[in-house]
C-alpha cells in the first residue's frame, strides 16, 4: 500500500493493568485492563454503550493518559499521539481547508519523504479508494462515504504499526457501510498492520476481525474469542452457514453483555 | 446564462432597495414636519454630492480616508491576528493579556482620539494608530475565540499524523480558526471606517471625517448626509470585496450562500 | 420555580427600564414648559451676564424660572435652540450666519458682549515667524467655520495672504494647545481662554497676531421665532434680568468674576486678567448686520455655503430690547 517504508513486522501492543477515569469523583471507565495484542492481528472490540471502548482507543492513541497502568507499543510507552498509532473516527476529521489529495498526504509530509514517494503512495491510495477523479475536491464536496474512504486512506498512508478505528462506519448508510468493510479488508490485506476496531455491529466484527474482545459494563472483566474464518475474507462470507451459525451463537452467548 | 441572470437579479435587488429608501426618505421629508434644513431631500443630498465631486474634493477625501483605514486594517489586523494566536494557544499569555485587552476594548475610540492627538500629534501616524486600534480588537477577539474553539478531533487527527509544534499551529489551528478570524476582519472593516471618520474630525484638513465635521459646523446637513451616503457605499463595497476575495482565496469557506 | 424567578426578574427589569425612560422623558419635557425656560449657554467667560443673572436671582425676580443647559460651544447651543430643546441660546455671530442660509426660525434679540481682543492668533517664533507674511505656507490650527476662521481669513487678507496660501487644520480651541506645543502647528487661531493658554505655553517663543483691526467679535442671545412673536414678554423679562446683571458686573467685578469662575471651573486669577477685554452691554447695532453680511460673503467665497446671501437684517428682532432700552437699538 505505502511503498514509502519497507515491510517490517510491527511490535505488539501491550496493555498492562490500565485504568482510565475522567475525574477522581467518577467511576473509572476502564479498570485494570490487561491484554497483549499480537503484531499484525485484527481485533474487533464490542460492548454496550459506556463500557469504555472509545476511551480505550483514545488512551491507545495517546489522546488521554490512563490514571494507572501502561499502554506500550513494544517496549515504548504510548504517552502522546504520534505516527506510530493511526486513528480513524466516525467523524472523519478531514481537514476542510485541504483538498482530498492534500488530506491523504498530510501524514506522509511529516515523514520527510521524497516527493516521488509521496506522489506514488498518493496515486496508489487514490486508486484503491476509487477517488482519482476527485483529488482536487474539498471534503465538503464529498459524500459521507467518500469522506470516510479518504479518512481511512489518510490514516493508512504513513503505514502506522497500529491502526485504531472507532466505529468508523456507524455514520454511513448500509450500502456505504458494506463498501467500506470491503475497502478495509483490501487495505489491511496489503500491510496487515495491528488493528483495533471498535464497533457495535457484531456481524461487522465477525467479518473483519481475527479476534473479538467483548467489554462489558462491569469494567472488571472482559471476554475474548477467536474468529476462525480464513483470510483473505470477502463480503460473501456473511452469507455462509458457518458465519451465520457463529453469529447466532455469539449473539446468544454474549447477548447479555452486549445488551442485545 | 445562469450567472448573467443572477447578476441581473442582484442589480435589480440593489436598485429596488435604493428606490424604496429614496421614496421613504422623500415621504418623511414632505410629511413629517421636520425642519427642512435639518432633513434635506434626496435631491438636495444628490446636489451636495455633485458639489463635492467638483474639483475632485470628494475623490481626494475618499482616497485619504481609505488609505488611513486600509493601513489601520493591515497593521491592527495583523497584530490582532498574532496576539489572538498567542493568547488562544498559550495559557500564560492569555492570563497576562486578555484582561488588559478586554479593558482597552471597552474604551470608545472617540474617547481616545484627544489623547492620541496630545501624545502623537496631528500627523498620519496618529490617525493610522486610531484606525489600527479600531481594527485590532475585533480581529484579536475573534482569532482568540476561533483558536480556543478548534475542534479537538481535528487536533488529535493532526497529531496522529505527525503534526506538532509550529506545524500544528500553522497547518491546523490557524486554518481551522480561519472562518472565525475572517469574521473578525469583516467586523474590523466597518470598525476602521467608523474610526477613520472620528480620527479625521480632529486635526485634519482632508478626509471624509473632516468633510463631515466641517459640514456640520456650517449647518450644511445636505453635505453631511452626502458624506454619510459615501461612507455607507464604501462600507458596502469593502465588505463585498472582502467576501469575494476570501471566497476566492479560501474556497472552502462559504461566507455567503452563493454557490461557487 | 427557577422559571418563575427568571420571569419575575425580567418583569422587574422591564419596569425599571421603561420607568426610567418615562421619568427621563417627563423631566425633559417638563423643562420646556410654560413657566420654565431653558437657556443654552456656551460655557465660556463671555456668557458672564447670564451666569450673574442666574446666580443673583434676577431671573426669579422677573418671575421666570430659568434652567441653564451647558454646552461646550455656541454652535451646540444654537443646535439645541433649533432642535426645540432650548428657548434661548448664547452664541457668537458666525453660527447664526451659517444657520441663516437655511432660513432657520430664530432671531437675535440682543448682543451681550463685544470684544476686539477675545479672538486672535498665536504663532511659534522658532518656526521662522516674525511677521504676518511668514505665515504663508505654514500649518495653522483653527476651528473651521467659526468666527476664528473668519477673523483669521480677514486678517490674512488684509496683509495680502489668502488662507489657501496656508494649510488650515480643523481643531477646536482646547485641542490646539498640545499640537502647538509639540510643534505640529506653526500657529493657532482661536478665542480666550484657550488661545491665551496656548500663548502662555510657548512663553517667549510666542508671537501674537491681534485681529482687532479687522474684527470685532459679538456674543449674542438668540431666541426662536415663536418666542419672539408669541412670547415677547418672556424675552423682555430675560433682557431685564441680563441688563441688571451687567450693571451689577460693572459695579462688582470681583464678585462677578467669582461667580463666573465657579460656574465654568476657571481659575479666578486667569479670569481677572481676561476681564478688561470684555465689554458687556445689551445692544443691537448696525455693525452686527454688517458683520453678518461680511461673514456671509466669506462663507460663500470659502465654499461653505452655496446659496444666495440672505438679508441679515431679518435675523434681528429689536422689539423686546426696545421695550427696556430703546437707545440700545439701532436696528428694527
Amino acid at each position: 500500500m505505502n511503498s514509502a517504508t519497507p515491510s517490517t513486522k510491527p511490535p505488539p501492543l501491550i496493555f498492562e493493568d490500565v485504568t482510565i477515569a475522567y475525574s477522581n469523583d467518577h467511576l473509572p471507565v476502564i479498570a485494570n485492563f490487561s491484554l497483549i495484542v499480537e503484531a499484525g492481528s485484527f481485533w474487533a472490540i464490542v460492548g454496550p454503550s459506556g463500557c469504555g471502548k472509545s476511551s480505550l482507543l483514545h488512551a491507545t492513541a495517546g489522546y488521554i493518559r490512563p490514571v494507572s497502568g501502561s499502554i506500550c507499543l513494544g517496549r515504548h510507552p504510548i504517552l502522546e499521539p504520534s505516527l506510530q498509532v493511526g486513528f480513524v473516527s466516525q467523524h472523519y476529521a478531514l481537514f476542510p481547508w485541504l483538498t482530498l489529495k492534500e488530506n491523504i498526504v498530510f501524514g506522509l509530509r511529516s515523514q520527510n519523504l521524497s516527493e516521488q514517494i509521496v506522489q506514488k503512495s498518493l496515486e496508489h491510495l487514490l486508486e484503491v479508494i476509487d477517488l482519482k477523479s476527485k483529488r482536487e475536491y474539498y471534503p465538503e464536496e464529498l459524500s459521507g462515504g467518500m469522506q470516510q474512504r479518504v479518512a481511512l486512506a489518510r490514516s493508512m498512508a504513513p503505514n502506522p504499526p497500529v491502526l485504531l478505528l472507532d466505529e468508523p462506519f456507524s455514520a454511513l448508510d448500509t450500502i456505504n457501510r458494506i463498501n467500506m468493510r470491503e475497502l478495509l479488508l483490501r487495505l489491511w490485506s496489503e500491510n496487515q498492520t495491528t488493528v483495533l476496531f471498535v464497533t457495535h455491529d457484531l456481524e461487522e466484527a465477525l467479518l473483519l476481525a481475527d479476534k473479538l474482545l467483548i467489554l462489558n459494563t462491569s469494567r472488571e472483566s472482559m471476554i475474548t474469542m477467536d474468529i476462525p474464518f480464513p483470510r483473505p475474507r470477502h463480503l460473501e462470507l456473511t452469507h455462509s452457514e458457518a458465519f451465520q451459525n457463529l453469529l447466532k451463537t455469539s449473539s446468544a452467548h454474549f447477548g447479555a453483555e452486549l445488551n442485545l | 446564462m445562469l450567472k448573467i441572470r443572477q447578476s441581473i437579479f442582484h442589480v435589480g435587488r440593489m436598485l429596488a432597495h435604493f428606490i424604496i429608501v429614496v421614496c421613504l426618505w422623500t415621504f418623511i421629508c414632505h410629511f413629517s414636519g421636520i425642519n427642512a434644513a435639518l432633513l434635506p431631500t434626496p435631491a438636495q443630498v444628490g446636489n451636495a454630492l455633485v458639489e463635492l465631486c467638483r474639483g475632485g474634493i470628494l475623490l481626494n477625501d475618499v482616497s485619504w480616508s481609505v488609505r488611513r483605514a486600509g493601513f489601520g486594517l493591515i497593521i491592527g489586523g495583523t497584530t490582532g491576528l498574532l496576539m489572538g494566536l498567542l493568547t488562544g494557544r498559550i495559557k500564560s499569555l492569555n492570563w497576562l493579556f486578555t484582561p488588559v485587552f478586554n479593558g482597552f476594548r471597552a474604551m470608545p475610540p472617540v474617547a481616545i482620539v484627544p489623547l492620541v492627538v496630545v501624545w502623537a500629534g496631528l500627523g498620519e501616524p496618529a490617525k493610522v494608530f486610531i484606525t489600527s486600534w479600531a481594527a485590532f480588537f475585533p480581529v484579536w477577539l475573534n482569532t482568540h475565540a476561533g483558536v480556543t474553539s478548534v475542534d479537538k478531533v481535528l487536533i488529535w487527527a493532526a497529531r496522529s499524523l505527525g503534526a506538532k509544534g509550529v506545524r500544528l499551529l500553522f497547518a491546523i489551528t490557524l486554518p481551522a480558526s480561519l472562518p472565525q478570524i475572517l469574521i473578525g476582519f469583516r467586523l474590523a472593516i466597518s470598525s476602521v471606517l467608523i474610526c477613520v471618520v472620528v480620527a479625521e474630525m480632529t486635526g485634519a484638513y482632508i478626509g471624509l471625517g473632516y468633510r463631515l465635521n466641517s459640514a456640520y459646523l456650517v449647518f450644511r446637513v445636505d453635505r453631511m448626509l452626502a458624506c454619510l451616503v459615501v461612507l455607507a457605499l464604501l462600507g458596502i463595497l469593502s465588505d463585498r470585496l472582502f467576501v469575494k476575495m476570501t471566497n476566492r482565496v479560501f474556497p472552502w469557506i462559504r461566507l455567503t450562500h452563493e454557490s461557487r | 420555580m427557577k422559571r418563575l424567578k427568571l420571569r419575575l426578574f425580567i418583569v422587574i427589569l422591564a419596569i425599571a427600564f421603561f420607568g426610567t425612560g418615562y421619568w427621563s422623558c417627563k423631566s425633559l419635557n417638563q423643562a420646556v414648559g410654560e413657566n420654565k425656560i431653558i437657556i443654552a449657554e456656551g460655557t465660556q467667560p463671555i456668557v458672564a451676564p447670564v451666569y450673574v443673572a442666574f446666580a443673583k436671582g434676577y431671573f426669579k425676580n422677573e418671575g421666570i424660572t430659568v434652567e441653564l443647559a451647558s454646552f461646550p460651544t455656541g454652535k451646540l447651543c444654537l443646535d439645541a435652540l433649533l432642535g426645540g430643546k432650548a428657548d434661548f441660546a448664547t452664541v457668537a455671530e458666525t453660527p447664526i450666519m451659517h444657520a441663516s442660509f437655511k432660513n432657520q426660525p430664530m432671531h437675535i434679540i440682543t448682543t451681550i458682549l463685544r470684544s476686539r481682543e477675545n479672538t486672535f492668533a498665536v504663532a511659534r517664533k522658532d518656526n521662522g515667524i516674525k511677521n504676518v507674511s511668514d505665515l504663508k505656507g505654514k500649518v495653522i490650527g483653527v476651528p473651521l467655520g467659526t468666527n476664528a476662521e473668519y477673523a483669521l481669513s480677514a486678517f490674512l487678507g488684509k496683509h495680502g495672504i489668502s488662507t489657501g496660501d496656508t494649510k488650515l487644520i480643523n481643531l477646536s480651541p482646547p485641542e490646539m494647545i498640545g499640537p502647538l506645543m509639540r510643534g505640529d502647528l506653526a500657529a493657532i487661531a482661536g478665542w480666550q481662554p484657550h488661545i491665551g493658554r496656548g500663548e502662555k505655553s510657548l512663553g517667549s517663543n510666542a508671537i501674537r497676531f491681534q485681529f482687532d483691526e479687522v474684527y470685532e467679535e459679538t456674543y449674542n442671545i438668540v431666541a426662536s421665532t415663536e418666542m419672539v412673536q408669541q412670547k415677547k414678554d418672556v424675552s423682555v423679562k430675560v433682557l431685564k434680568a441680563l441688563d441688571r446683571a451687567i450693571a451689577y458686573m460693572s459695579e462688582n467685578p470681583t464678585d462677578s468674576i467669582r461667580i463666573v469662575s465657579e460656574r465654568i471651573g476657571m481659575e479666578n486669577n486667569e479670569l481677572e486678567q481676561l476681564w478688561p477685554i470684555y465689554h458687556f452691554s445689551l445692544g443691537l447695532r448696525r455693525s452686527l448686520v454688517d458683520l453678518l453680511t461680511a461673514q456671509g460673503e466669506w462663507a460663500i467665497k470659502s465654499g461653505y455655503q452655496n446659496e444666495k446671501i440672505p438679508n441679515m437684517q431679518n435675523l434681528i428682532s429689536g422689539d423686546a430690547l426696545r421695550t427696556i432700552k430703546p437707545e440700545a437699538v439701532e436696528l428694527p
